[in-house]
């Protein structure tokens, strides 16, 4: 009994040892060929939406963002919101102002006042961007990667900054699975090579140490980067990522709550989170590494 | 756990994603469910007669492997209170693999308990043959 407990506790010591793990290590770069500046149409009409398939109208027609917004092109938008004022600094925080929601006072609904809300922690280990106290420059290794550690309120200023908007969970959805009802933007099936998920064992990931990391936007395209082959994952619309790499804030707001929601699946996701009608939701102040987003705007 | 869960969830589970928050309710089941295992393990080692220092040995790896398993998934279940996301990865590798040494092991103390009932079928007169007529002698006395 005696050599049980010994092993037991040695065991414990062997796998509590402290080895250093290099969480910023620096990732393969990779540029992929996709634009994140280009936008696809969807056209108006019904849709299946939801994992049963139900007949959705959609009345408008509107343009989305081919991948997610990256590093580079909100570092950009930083510091113009910063030299007109519309974003500010402080206690490390890059704040902007929101209006507030109506509040109704649902059971757990807490109140969102009218006031400047966080948009990126200024200093945080996994922002990928730089400041040095006048101008913000994106990690130049991970400046085509997504933006992450964003808040809702961030994902929404940037949108609004340009004259663009937030997708709404049904604009997103139809954009990620088209009209015929799929599990996932390419299709009813999902490869390992499909899209950034848990243990999907692509060239950023690496499992037994720092874990999942995101990739490059546009990275599932059918190239081949440095022997990884990926499969050209895109939505019936074109849309690069719509399944995997990070979960992308929409833009509704329901009466008695204040969560605000995400859709996609992320790096650190399992399979069964990537399908098109899986939401996650969190408090609009929350920033994640693996969260982010895209704009919308009206079309014809 | 779950009282602790219930009286935090305002002030610590709900500022957490959604996801996470699941994390949490999934690896509540799981531990209530390697209690449930561990519990009834116990009760049918006792019933099916194990006896001195098979009896011992049993009944303390049975513990020690599922509080492993316990203490494990409970630290990879909360563990948002004591890592963020972006480093989480070194602690989930760890208290997986504990969680997976836990399980497995009281699988093979199962699995190692069936064999011995299994060898007993093959003896003429194992404990078989007497456990048949104790319920041979109760039913008769329902049957009263």
């Amino acid at each position: 009994m005696k050599k049980l407990f010994l092993s037991l506790f040695i065991l414990c010591l062997v796998l509590s040892a402290c080895q250093e793990v290099d969480f910023n290590s620096t990732p393969p770069v990779f540029d992929t060929g996709v634009d994140p500046n280009s936008w696809v149409s969807i056209p108006a009409g019904d849709f299946l939406q939801g994992q049963f398939k139900e007949v959705m109208p959609l009345d408008h027609s509107y343009e989305i963002m081919v991948t997610d917004v990256t590093n580079a092109q909100y570092a950009e938008y930083l510091n113009a919101a910063l030299a007109d004022d519309s974003v500010t600094i402080s206690d490390n925080e890059a704040r902007g102002y929101y209006p507030g929601d109506q509040f109704s006072s649902g059971r757990h609904e807490v109140e969102i006042t009218s006031g400047d809300y966080i948009y990126i922690p200024v200093k945080d280990d996994f922002l990928r961007l730089e400041y040095d106290g006048t101008i913000f420059t994106p990690i130049p290794e991970w400046s085509n990667h997504p933006m992450t550690m964003v808040s809702w309120f961030g994902a929404k200023g940037y949108c609004e900054y340009y004259g663009w908007r937030l997708p709404t969970e049904l604009e997103w959805e139809k954009a990620a699975r088209g009209i015929d009802g799929r599990a996932f933007p390419w299709g009813d099936e999902l490869e390992r090579n499909n899209a950034n998920y848990l243990s999907s064992r692509d060239p950023f990931e690496n499992m037994a140490s720092f874990g999942s990391r995101t990739t490059p936007v546009g990275f599932y395209n059918g190239s081949t980067y440095a022997g990884y082959q990926t499969l050209l994952s895109t939505s019936p619309y074109g849309l690069y990522d719509m399944a995997g790499n990070v979960w992308q804030w929409t833009a509704n707001i329901y009466p008695k709550q204040h969560y605000r929601y995400m859709r996609g699946g992320n790096k650190d996701s399992y399979e069964n989170n990537l399908r098109v009608w899986v939401r996650n939701n969190a408090t609009p102040t929350f920033t994640s590494p693996a969260v982010g987003f895209r704009c919308v705007r009206d079309g014809d | 756990m779950g009282i602790f869960t219930a009286v935090k969830l305002d002030e610590i589970f709900r500022n957490w994603q959604y996801m996470d928050e699941r994390s949490i309710l999934t690896g509540h089941w799981h531990i209530l469910g390697t209690l449930t295992a561990t519990i009834l393990l116990l009760y049918y080692a006792d019933l099916a007669g194990l006896k001195g220092k098979v009896r011992r040995w049993f009944g303390w790896l049975v513990i020690l492997f599922s509080d492993l398993a316990f203490g494990a998934v409970t630290v990879y279940e909360m563990r948002r209170l004591i890592t963020s996301e972006g480093t989480q990865q070194p602690l989930i590798n760890k208290t997986t693999l504990l969680g997976d040494i836990g399980l497995g092991t009281l699988l093979l103390i199962l699995a190692a308990l069936m064999v011995w009932r299994l060898a007993d079928l093959f003896k003429k007169k194992g404990k078989w043959s007497s456990e048949t007529g104790e319920r041979l002698e109760k039913k008769g006395e329902v049957n009263k």
